[in-house]
C-alpha cells in the first residue's frame, strides 16, 4: 500500500451534496468506531497478551473492528459479502487494491484469523500500527525475504490466512496493475491454496488522491482457490501461477469495471 | 555471449518477471524510484539472473549497491567476463 498523488479517472458519481453526506457518514462512523475501539480494545489486548493469546486476540479484534465498520456504514454503503464456504483451508488470500477502504472492507470477508503482508507506513500509524504488530502482520519493506517466508509459512501452519496485495500499491485507474512475483513463489513453496479476492467498487468510492467519497456498489468476491501444486518443479512455475490468478481476477473484475465506466454522473 | 545479448537477456527476464514494459527498461531507470522494485523484488531478481545466466551471485553486497538498470547490466557483464576468464576492457 502506498500514498499516491491524485489519480485520473472517470467522472465522479453523485452530486456534491450526496458525496458530502456520504463522506460525513462514513468518515464520522469510522472515527466514532475507532474511538470506541481504542477505549475497549487496548485493555483487552493487554489482558490477552498477559494470558499469552495476544496475536489471536489482536486478529479477532481487527476483524470485529472491520465487521462493525461494515455494519455501521451499511445504511449508506451496503457491501455485498462473499461466499464463506470458499475458504476451506488456510491459504493465501490474494486481493486487488484500489482504495484505502479496501482494508475496512475486509470486515466483510469470512476469515477472522488473518494476517496481512503490508508496506511499512501503516505500521507507523498510531494505534493501528500497534495492533498490526501484535497480530503478527508482516512489514514487507523491512522484513527480508527469509523473514517474510518464515512468517508466512509459520502463519499457515498455525491455521492463519495470509492476505497479500500483489500489486504492492493502490491502482491508479481501478484496473489491475502488475503483480509482484514473490508471493507466487511462496505459494508454490508452501503448497498453500491461493484464494483470489476481488474487491469491487472501492476505486469508484475513493480512488487515490481524492477526499470525498462517491456512491458506489461495493462487493467482495472470493473466487475458487487455485492449487499451486501443478506449477511446482518449473523455473517459471510462479509466473504461470501468477498469470492464472491474475487472469481469473481480471475476468471477475471486468463486469463491474465496465458497469462503473458507463454509469452516468448525476447532475 | 556478446554484451548486447546479455543486456537483452536481462531486460527480457526482468520484463517477464516483474510485468514491466520494455519501454521502461532504459539504462538510466532506477529500480526503486522508476521501476518501483523493492528489496523483496531484489531477491526475485537474483533468482531470475542466476537462472538466466547459470551462475550463482554470492556477493549480495554488490547487488545491494545496484541502483539502476545500467548498473545491473554492468554487473552481469563483468560477472560473465570474470567467469569466462576474460580480461576487463581497457578504461
Amino acid at each position: 500500500m502506498t500514498r499516491t498523488s491524485r489519480s485520473p479517472g472517470a467522472p465522479r458519481r453523485g452530486s456534491f451534496p450526496v458525496r458530502l453526506a456520504l463522506s460525513a457518514w462514513v468518515y464520522g462512523a469510522t472515527a466514532l468506531l475507532t474511538l470506541v475501539f481504542m477505549a475497549t480494545a487496548l485493555p483487552g489486548a493487554w489482558l490477552a497478551k498477559r494470558l499469552g493469546h495476544g496475536p489471536m486476540a489482536a486478529r479477532l479484534g481487527i476483524w470485529y473492528y472491520g465487521r462493525a465498520w461494515v455494519t455501521l456504514v451499511a445504511p449508506v454503503l451496503p457491501i455485498e459479502r462473499p461466499r464463506a464456504d470458499v475458504l476451506a483451508a488456510p491459504g493465501l488470500i490474494v486481493s486487488n487494491h484500489a482504495s484505502v477502504f479496501d482494508l475496512f472492507c475486509f470486515g466483510a470477508q469470512p476469515a477472522k484469523n488473518v494476517i496481512m503482508v503490508a508496506k511499512s507506513w501503516p505500521f507507523r500509524l498510531p494505534y493501528y500500527g500497534a495492533f498490526m504488530r501484535l497480530a503478527g502482520y508482516v512489514d514487507s519493506q523491512s522484513a527480508g525475504w527469509e523473514e517474510l517466508a518464515r512468517a508466512v509459512t509459520s502463519a499457515l501452519d498455525e491455521g492463519v490466512f495470509v492476505v497479500v496485495f500483489p500489486e504492492g500499491t493502490r491502482s491508479r485507474d481501478g484496473s489491475l496493475s502488475r503483480f509482484k512475483p514473490g508471493i507466487f513463489r511462496l505459494a508454490i513453496e508452501t503448497g498453500a491454496p491461493v484464494y483470489p479476492l476481488c474487491i469491487h467498487g472501492t476505486h469508484e468510492l475513493l480512488p487515490p488522491g481524492r477526499r470525498l467519497l462517491a456512491p458506489s456498489r461495493l462487493r467482495l468476491e472470493l473466487l475458487d482457490p487455485v492449487d499451486p501444486a501443478p506449477y511446482a518443479g518449473r523455473d517459471d512455475g510462479h509466473l504461470a501461477l501468477r498469470t492464472e490468478v491474475k487472469s481469473r481476477m481480471k475476468q471477475a473484475l471486468a463486469p463491474m469495471a465496465s458497469t462503473a465506466t458507463h454509469k452516468e454522473t448525476e447532475p | 555471449m556478446q554484451d548486447h545479448e546479455i543486456i537483452e537477456t536481462i531486460d527480457q527476464a526482468l520484463a517477464e518477471e516483474f510485468e514491466l514494459d520494455r519501454s521502461e527498461l532504459v539504462p538510466e531507470a532506477r529500480f526503486k524510484e522508476d521501476l518501483e522494485l523493492d528489496s523483496l523484488d531484489a531477491v526475485d531478481m537474483v533468482i531470475v539472473l542466476e537462472q538466466a545466466f547459470g551462475f550463482k551471485i554470492r556477493d549480495r553486497q554488490a547487488i545491494g549497491d545496484i541502483r539502476t538498470l545500467g548498473d545491473l547490466h554492468g554487473f552481469v557483464i563483468a560477472k560473465k567476463r570474470e567467469l569466462s576468464g576474460e580480461a576487463p576492457p581497457e578504461a
